[in-house]
C-alpha cells in the first residue's frame, strides 16, 4: 500500500475520532452502567420504603384488589404485574386507568408495598436508571437515535481506516512481542507524519 | 476535510443503497433474509465508501470513480425497475 494512502487514512482516522470520541464515550459509559439497571432502580426506590423480604408478601389477588379499589381501572384493557424479587421487593403494577370521564385510558405504573398493598410511589417518579438508559440509547437528545446511528457509522469508518493503516503489519506482526510492536508502530507513525 | 466528510457521506449513502438494491434483486433468498442482509451490507458498504474517500489526499479521484460506478448502478436500478432486466 502506498505511503500517501496510509497517511491519508491515518489523517481521516484522527479527524473522525476527534468528533465521535466524546459522544461515543458517553454512549459506552452509560451502556456499562445500564447493565445494572435493576440495581439502580432499586437503589433509588428502596430508601422510600422499609426493608421488606419477599417472603412477607401478601397474595397477588389481595394486592390487585386493593389497587383496583383505589383506581378507576378499565377492566377491558390489559394490565401487567411484576412480582417482587430479592433485588426489588415491591410489586410493580401497570394499570389502565380511565381518564377524561373514561373516553380513554392511560397506563399508570405503581410500586406497591407487598406487606400491606399500599402504593409506595408511581414508577415514573424515579428517573436515574431510565435517564442512564436513555443516555445509552439516544443521548437523551431530540433526534438522538439518528445522531447515535451516524456516530456508529463513523465509528465503523474509524475501524476500517485503522485496518487500512495497520493492514501491512496486521498478520505478520500479530505475534511479535509487545515491545517490538511498540517500536515498529512508533517508527511507522513517525514515517507517516514526516 | 469537511468537504471530504460531507461528500463521502452523501455519495456513500446513495451508492451503497443503489448497489445493495441491485445485489438484493439477484440474490435467490427469502425477502426477510434479504432485508436483514441488505441492511447490514448497505451499512458496511456505506462505511467502506467513506473510508475509501479518506484513503485519498484529494477528493477528485474518489468522487469521479464513485460517480462512474453510481451511474452504472443507477442505470441497472432503473432497468430492473422497468422490467428490462429480470
Amino acid at each position: 500500500m502506498k505511503a500517501s494512502t496510509i497517511r491519508s487514512a491515518l489523517e481521516g482516522h484522527g479527524w473522525i475520532g476527534l468528533f465521535i470520541s466524546i459522544p461515543l464515550f458517553i454512549v459506552f459509559w452509560a451502556g456499562s452502567l445500564t447493565l445494572f439497571y435493576p440495581e439502580l432502580k432499586a437503589w433509588s426506590v428502596l430508601p422510600h420504603t422499609e426493608f421488606r423480604s419477599v417472603s412477607d408478601s401478601l397474595p397477588l389477588s389481595e394486592i390487585v384488589d386493593t389497587a383496583l379499589s383505589e383506581h378507576d381501572v378499565d377492566m377491558q384493557e390489559r394490565m401487567f404485574v411484576v412480582l417482587p424479587t430479592e433485588t426489588l421487593p415491591l410489586y410493580e403494577l401497570y394499570l389502565p386507568v380511565k381518564q377524561n370521564g373514561a373516553t380513554h385510558t392511560e397506563l399508570t405504573s405503581l410500586y406497591v408495598d407487598p406487606t400491606n398493598g399500599k402504593t409506595v410511589a408511581p414508577i415514573d417518579s424515579f428517573h436515574l436508571a431510565d435517564f442512564l438508559y436513555g443516555l445509552h440509547i439516544d443521548l437523551n437528545l431530540p433526534m438522538g437515535d439518528h445522531i447515535v446511528g451516524i456516530i456508529t457509522l463513523f465509528f465503523t469508518v474509524v475501524i476500517f481506516t485503522g485496518l487500512i493503516v495497520q493492514f501491512k503489519k496486521l498478520i505478520t506482526h500479530f505475534f511479535f512481542p509487545i515491545e517490538v510492536q511498540k517500536l515498529h508502530s512508533a517508527i511507522s507513525l513517525q514515517t507517516c507524519t514526516m | 476535510m469537511w468537504r471530504k466528510t460531507l461528500l463521502s457521506f452523501f455519495i456513500g449513502l446513495v451508492l451503497s443503497v443503489s448497489i445493495t438494491l441491485n445485489i438484493n434483486h439477484f440474490l435467490p433468498i427469502d425477502v426477510d433474509i434479504k432485508l436483514l442482509a441488505g441492511y447490514i451490507l448497505g451499512f458496511l458498504l456505506w462505511a467502506g465508501l467513506i473510508a475509501y474517500f479518506f484513503c485519498f489526499e484529494t477528493i477528485k479521484k474518489p468522487v469521479l470513480q464513485c460517480l462512474c460506478v453510481l451511474i452504472i448502478s443507477l442505470v441497472l436500478n432503473v432497468l430492473i425497475k422497468i422490467g428490462v432486466v429480470g
